[in-house]
């Protein structure tokens, strides 16, 4: 199987399904913090192609080995939901994640 | 990988890594082992099995056990194949203390885990340079010293201050790394460094001669400071004050975490006071179980939920009753200290030193049991 590698730049497309599709990533929760990974700002890409989703992911440190786990998690959460059959998932650390990624209202529950 | 009826290959559920479930075995029957000697330490008439499990209690449990699972989830986060090689030393490492070869064999295979240990999170470091992979570093450099002072044949009371600096560091430094989502000020960073300094700093110094001519003692009491200075930086500032107000799986976590501090503020008090932790069995037993059940094991249960899926790739789903384990680890330990300990109880020090085993051990059957469900249900979709 070959496929385009993801890039950032190629990923920022809101189309409608892409954004129901970014809707339903809400439901992976880190489990340490409580909160979901794209408030996280976990979520650096997500680009549908037909029945295909490409979901480019980071984690807070390259120390943190949850990358395989959220995957998962995000292949089971975006299959259940029916609008694709296949997911890629990869995670990068380029660029490096910063808290200044979180969303505005998840930095005020945290005491921002 | 299967194809769906449109033709397109659809991800079943994910593999079980057959090596990362030989690392996860070899650290459990480091685990167990290590439990083993630690009613024949308690004084039970339990068969000896093999010698070295009561000798060697203290490595078993911190290196063999979690050190292991420590240096798993650093090469399943790096990913690549060669960091597996620091779990598969300490694993090998752990067993070859239980058999019969050489003492030496098992410490240079624990020692040669922390070395490689020490090359990940350099790797890491070099991928995004952060002062919480620093730290966490340094808590590997504490488990190299450590055996590397076992090879040059010291006991290990001597010694113990270097493997709790390995599991506090390391701990800590994940913690640092999470409060960052809380925004850390100059301050609490400040304040991290001044507890995570003086832990370090006191490390070196226990190696040296003290002034009151006990060994080790004024660097135990500077390193008992640190590690209340780190409680109370994490009672403060740890993102688990947020965190136990989320249900579920997230409180349970907190509260964890948070139970942990109050156990190392109390071990790092009984450092600080104590100076000389061989003054007494009560001492000794007091300043190490403080730190190593009721700080790093509180975290390891906590964890659990998320360290299992992440490095077996398996659902651990949380249950309410995980709270059980936690509250007897914690009471066991309470009696242990304070009856036990303290009061010089005989009796009430074995019945608490069998209640933290039993907790232990009920930490294991719950988790296991919470995978096997999790995986019966899934099939059952």
């Amino acid at each position: 199987m070959t496929r385009e590698p993801l890039s950032v730049a190629q990923l920022l497309g809101p189309g409608t399904e892409t954004a129901q599709l970014r809707e339903l990533l809400r439901e992976v929760i880190d489990p340490e913090l409580g909160v979901d990974i794209v408030s996280l700002g976990l979520v650096y890409g997500l680009e549908v192609n037909g029945r295909v989703a490409a979901v480019l992911l980071t984690t807070t440190t390259p120390a943190c080995p949850l990358g395989d786990y959220l995957s998962d998690e995000v292949r089971r959460v975006l299959l259940d939901g029916g609008a694709v059959d296949r997911v890629e998932v990869e995670v990068t650390h380029v660029p490096a994640w910063s808290p200044d990624m979180i969303a505005e209202e998840t930095k005020r529950a945290f005491g921002w | 990988m299967v194809t769906s009826p449109a033709g397109t290959t659809v991800r079943q559920a994910p593999a079980v890594p057959a090596r990362r479930v030989a690392l996860f075995a070899a650290a459990l029957v480091s685990l167990l082992a290590g439990l083993w000697g630690g009613l024949l330490l308690l004084g039970l008439r339990v068969p000896t099995l093999v010698a070295p499990t009561a000798a060697d209690h203290g490595p078993l449990m911190a290196l063999g056990f979690l050190g292991t699972v420590i240096s798993l989830e650093r090469a399943v986060a790096l990913g690549r194949g060669w960091a597996f090689a620091a779990p598969a030393l300490a694993g090998a490492g752990s067993l070859a203390l239980l058999v019969s070869v050489p003492a030496v064999v098992g410490r240079l295979l624990l020692c040669a885990a922390a070395i490689v240990l020490v090359v990940v999170y350099v790797v890491v470091h070099r991928i995004q340079p952060a002062l919480h992979l620093r730290v966490m570093a340094a808590g590997a450099v504490c488990w190299y010293v450590a055996t590397v002072l076992w090879l040059a044949g010291w006991s290990l009371p001597r010694l113990v201050p270097w493997i709790a600096g390995f599991l506090v560091l390391t701990i800590i430094g994940e913690r640092l790394e999470l409060a960052r989502v809380a925004m850390l000020t100059r301050t609490s960073v400040r304040r991290f460094l001044v507890g995570a300094g003086l832990l370090g700093l006191g490390l070196v110094v226990s190696v040296l001669p003290s002034a009151d001519g006990v060994v080790g003692a004024t660097g135990v009491r500077i390193a008992g400071a640190g590690m209340i200075g780190l409680a109370l930086w994490g009672a403060v500032h740890d993102v688990a004050r947020r965190t136990v107000k989320i249900p579920g799986v997230t409180r349970f976590m907190a509260v964890c975490l948070l139970a942990g501090y109050v156990w190392l503020f109390t071990g790092g008090s009984i450092w600080l006071v104590a100076g000389n932790l061989g003054d007494g069995i009560g001492t000794y037993d007091a300043a190490l179980h403080a730190v190593f059940l009721g700080f790093v094991m509180s975290m390891i249960f906590g964890h659990a939920p998320v360290i299992v899926p992440a490095v077996l790739r398996v659902r651990l789903p949380f249950a309410r009753w995980f709270y059980a384990h936690v509250a007897l680890l914690h009471v066991s330990l309470l009696i242990r200290v304070v009856l036990g300990d303290a009061a010089r109880f005989t009796l009430w020090w074995q019945i608490g030193g069998v209640g933290t085993e039993l907790a232990v051990l009920a930490f294991l059957a719950a988790s296991a049991t919470a995978v096997v469900r999790s995986r019966r249900q899934r099939r059952s979709v």
